[in-house]
């Protein structure tokens, strides 16, 4: 009797060992890789300074600061034959003279450093608006989950690639959404952006962009959000670049651009 | 075979053509034989040599998805994308045994070679993907190693203790440049150990060690900043390790008292008893305390895990 009582005993305080925390930081430094070449280049649909912004990669283990990468000549041309020069205002930060992108216009980013040039060309697709916004409550025994929905019309005509930006109280959200309508076209459409990076509590000011992107651009960004992981991710690679060479990271977008706030109530 | 649409792709994942067939029909055909070739020389009752030589082909696939953050492997069909994996392997082992059959060793090398091998694009899209096949990639392989195996047959102890060193690689003209790559699965080193001891005339206890380096994956090897958010650079498929696997297991048996009409067990065990913490997956993300450090965290598993088993038969 007593035996088996030392024996419960065992069996319990071994099983609860068992269970213990199973997630922990630990130390791996896999090689640094040289440091990579990285152009960030938008066109929107508003008047205004047009940037392109180009840093450099830095090893894992240093810290997130991206040095600038300064003295490139930068040009965006329109399909019109229209070029304009960009001008380095701040260190890697380079702006075109005040104009408004346009839809259903290709734009070509060149970028020429260090005797290589870089070329990327995008076409600003048409505009598809908000409808309205709403927040999605789901509650989990006592803990609740807060997230956006955007309503928007998408037409049936064509095909169209939507990317989502969500900043609350002005920080951003990591979470990048890259949508299609391959399951939505020509349908109203309730796009719920459920992201884990800022809970979203009463009082919280979140802004929500809209951009319509195109189809290498909507490439880019899918591929980038499979890295982040989730259970149909692959080995992991860096997104396909709309560039004309491998050799860059980074992506050049002419999209439209549509903002809208809430409050969390 | 019918009925369905099946597309074909080219080299470079591009649709070239689409048909559909009826109930019946034959898309394609393969036929492919596997010769088998083994021969084995004694130089007396305890030494011999055996060589041999294997075609085998295999018409489903494993596609293996080689993220540190989340494994999902998909098995698919041969079709007329897809062509039946072809492996032809060499071996040479030298086999010995002693002290009357008590004590055995064997040593082995090999070498394979394979044809046809699949894997998934870089920047493959998976998610709400019918058909997967467009986002593969063909390419060949090889495998080649040296295992060494001694066995104590019987005994108050017996055992045995094995160790390969091996490397399998893939080579897909794709992916890092057409060099050959470690394959998810490339063990350099596996160790496995086992011992069972009798201890009176009910008690046995027994305890395996395994040991193996970890899966081949792909680390980031850098990071830029996109978007205004960190992002993480990755460099060629595979050329990482996750930490070496290893792992302990106790257990000890007690036979009941010797009975007529039944016999009965208690088998106690132990998994994991130094309780390592192997990792599942590695996920690369922001240091909370930090915002502009990176850091590892990896999730395992299984801890430690004891077990009780009565056994009883009649």
């Amino acid at each position: 009797m007593c035996m088996r009582k030392y024996l419960i005993l065992l069996i319990v305080v071994l099983f609860s060992l068992s269970i213990s925390a199973c997630k922990e930081v630990i130390d791996i430094n896999p090689a640094s890789a040289t440091p990579q070449l990285v152009i960030e280049g938008k066109v929107i649909d508003q008047t205004g300074p047009q940037v392109v912004t180009i840093t450099k990669s830095v090893g894992l283990s240093n810290s997130s600061t991206f040095p600038p990468v300064s003295g490139a000549v930068v040009k965006l041309t329109d399909q019109y034959g229209l070029m304009r020069t960009l001008v380095e205002r701040a260190p890697g930060v380079y702006s075109s003279t005040s104009f408004l992108g346009r839809s259903n216009v290709a734009y070509t980013l060149n970028v020429t450093l260090a005797g290589k040039t870089y070329t990327a060309k995008s076409i600003m697709p048409e505009k598809v608006l908000i409808d309205s916004i709403a927040l999605s409550v789901q509650r989990f025994g006592n803990s609740t989950s807060k997230n956006i929905i955007v309503f928007y019309q998408d037409p049936g005509n064509q095909a169209n690639q939507y990317k989502f930006v969500l900043s609350v109280n002005g920080v951003l959200v990591k979470d990048v959404f890259a949508r299609n309508d391959q399951f939505t076209n020509g349908r109203f459409v309730q796009q719920t952006l459920y992201q884990d990076d800022i809970k979203l509590e009463s009082g919280d000011r979140v802004d929500i962009e809209m951009q319509c992107i195109d189809k290498g651009v909507y490439d880019y960004w899918y591929t980038y959000t499979q890295q982040r992981g989730g259970f149909n991710s692959t080995t992991p690679t860096n997104p396909p670049n709309n560039f004309n060479t491998d050799q860059v990271l980074g992506y050049f977008s002419a999209h439209t651009s549509q903002h809208k706030n809430i409050i969390i109530p | 075979m019918g009925p369905g649409n099946f597309n074909t792709y080219n080299s470079n994942n591009v649709l070239t053509g689409s048909r559909t067939y009826q109930s019946g029909d034959v898309v394609t055909r393969y036929l492919n034989p596997e010769p088998r070739f083994s021969a084995s020389y004694m130089f007396n009752d305890q030494n011999s040599v055996k060589a041999s030589y294997n075609r085998n082909t295999q018409n489903i696939h494993l596609i293996s998805n080689s993220t540190a953050a989340s494994p999902t492997d998909l098995y698919v069909m041969s079709s007329n994308n897809i062509k039946p994996g072809i492996s032809d392997q060499v071996a040479l082992g030298f086999f010995k045994n002693s002290a009357n059959n008590q004590y055995e060793f064997s040593s082995e090398i090999y070498y394979k070679k394979l044809q046809n091998q699949i894997d998934y694009k870089n920047g493959a899209q998976l998610l709400a993907n019918q058909d997967v096949e467009s986002q593969l990639i063909y390419g060949d392989g090889r495998a080649y190693g040296v295992e060494l195996f001694f066995k104590k047959r019987y005994g108050k102890l017996n055992g045995w203790v094995g160790y390969t060193l091996s490397k399998t690689e893939n080579r897909f003209n794709q992916v890092n440049n057409g060099q050959y790559f470690a394959a998810k699965h490339d063990r350099t080193h596996d160790v496995s150990v086992v011992g069972i001891y009798k201890l009176g005339s009910r008690w046995t206890i027994s305890g395996t060690f395994v040991y193996g380096t970890g899966n081949a994956v792909t680390y980031p090897q850098g990071k830029y900043i996109l978007g205004g958010v960190t992002t993480l650079y990755y460099g060629n498929r595979n050329a990482d390790r996750m930490p070496a696997y290893s792992r302990l297991d106790l257990g000890a048996t007690l036979e009941g008292k010797p009975h007529k009409r039944f016999h009965s067990s208690w088998t106690f065990g132990l998994y994991n008893a130094l309780n390592r913490k192997n990792p599942y997956t590695i996920n690369f993300e922001d240091d909370p305390n930090d915002k502009t450090r990176t850091r590892a965290a990896k999730t395992s598993l299984f801890g430690r895990i004891p077990s009780v088993t009565y056994n009883f038969s009649f």
